[in-house]
């Protein structure tokens, strides 16, 4: 167990101060072709159908056993869908789409290397962006874009709130110099911080191959009658029959205390879950659902030391009960 | 009396019961002439859904197929998750209607409708 300095809570932070973060290392495609939303519906969870230009959706992309491929940000440009992946899966995702590609008018580009992504995070951000003239208002709809120029020049403005924070992402081709010079930025560890205390899923931690959407409560982005994607019969098996055996949770740990990925968590001295994420004082895990209780204490066994974790029940509100 | 068809590898095959429902279908659809056009696409409980679209003509790259009277055209780049298929007819009123039994489908979704290699 390594101790170091705990950080201040960042999402208090950010409800009075604005940042910046350099997102430009996750994944940008563009996929366009009058198949595209009809495909992209049924290889994810979402009901992208619903979609209109202008507006976004996020839809867990799974496998035909219910797994996690990666979780998209389906954006309805004018011309394409813009699809935002995590961090390095952009290339999975293309070969997964290209792979269910048999009489579909669908293609798909990866413009991750041409543009550039950045992520505003704070109350005064659509006044900022407005006042830079990147946005000619605020967007009340999560997701919901604007798109101006073309070509080079295109410019995709999202809102994208983290959690309870409003955030918007600058989508530009990576020649522009991107708005909010004089803003501070996050840092990568800033970042993982602000996630952990929103208790959002990330790849490959808490997303990947082992893990259904369910349990690392990303159930916000399954339609349960939009009808067949690839493993929707597996996860509404899930959700029907309550068979969902763990759910990501947070913990936090005493001042300091670091929980190193992969640490096993403990009640009663028998396995309950497994940390997947951490920074000092905080951590994601994945617990047995017999013993997640919001308040409950475990024991969180990393680096040879054993401490006191409390759990914090952060599935989404339908799942509280 | 109808002829059982038996699966070849390297082909698709219908059933003289399926051809003729075939042309049933077509007749009810205003359009007689038509033929039977087999695919695949990306979706549905398994990974992949069958297709099937009655059309006048093959599209290009089609693989043409003629069996019990009538043209089978096959989408080429579905062919290979398809070879050795047999498209059958499953009737009455606990019938599933047109039944591919697929030697490549590993898994099938519970409706039957989709399928996994």
């Amino acid at each position: 167990m390594t101790t170091t300095t705990a950080p201040q809570s960042l999402t208090s932070r950010l409800q009075t101060e604005t940042f910046q973060f350099d997102m430009s290392h996750f994944g940008r495609l563009a996929v366009s072709g009058s198949d595209a939303i009809d495909l992209l519906n049924r290889l994810s969870t979402n009901d992208l159908e619903q979609l209109a230009p202008g507006q976004g959706m996020s839809s867990v992309l799974t496998t035909n056993k219910g797994r996690i491929i990666d979780l998209l940000h389906v954006l309805h440009q004018a011309e394409d869908l813009l699809v935002l992946t995590s961090p390095g899966t952009q290339q999975k995702v293309a070969d997964w789409i290209e792979f269910y590609t048999f009489i579909e008018d669908v293609s798909v580009k990866d413009v991750s290397d041409d543009t550039l992504e950045r992520l505003y995070i704070g109350d005064q951000v659509a006044s900022l962006l407005t006042k830079e003239g990147w946005l000619s208002g605020p967007i009340e709809d999560n997701l919901g874009h604007v798109q101006t120029g073309d070509g080079d020049n295109a410019v995709t403005v999202a809102r994208s709130d983290i959690g309870e924070l409003t955030a918007y992402r600058v989508i530009a081709h990576s020649d522009r110099i991107m708005p909010g010079s004089e803003l501070n930025t996050l840092a990568e560890e800033d970042f993982r911080t602000l996630r952990i205390e929103q208790a959002i899923a990330a790849y490959p931690a808490e997303m990947n191959e082992d893990r259904n959407p369910l349990e690392a409560n990303l159930k916000p982005y399954i339609s349960f009658n939009k009808g067949c994607y690839i493993g929707q019969e597996v996860v509404a098996r899930l959700n029907t029959y309550d068979r969902v055996q763990r759910f990501m949770c947070r913990l936090e740990l005493d001042d300091g205390l670091v929980a190193t990925p992969g640490s096993p968590i403990l009640v009663d001295g028998s396995a309950a879950g497994e940390v997947t994420s951490s920074v000092p004082g905080m951590a994601l895990a994945f617990l047995r659902k017999r013993q997640y209780e919001d308040g409950a204490e475990v024991a969180v066994e990393s680096d040879g030391a054993s401490v006191t974790a409390v759990v914090r029940d952060v599935r989404p509100p339908e799942d509280n009960d | 009396m109808t002829t059982k068809t038996m699966p070849s590898p390297l082909t698709i095959n219908i059933s003289e019961e399926a051809a003729g429902h075939v042309r049933v279908f077509a007749a009810q659809s205003g359009k007689p002439d038509s033929n039977l056009r087999v695919a695949v696409k990306g979706g549905g409980c398994a990974g992949m859904t069958y297709v099937l679209d009655l059309i006048d003509e093959p599209k290009e790259d089609d693989k043409v197929i003629e069996e019990h009277g009538m043209r089978l055209f096959v989408d080429r780049k579905s062919y290979i998750f398809l070879a050795g298929t047999v498209l059958e007819y499953s009737g009455g009123l606990n019938g599933k209607g047109f039944v591919f039994n697929n030697p490549n489908a590993k898994t099938t979704c519970g409706c039957g409708t989709s399928f996994s290699v």
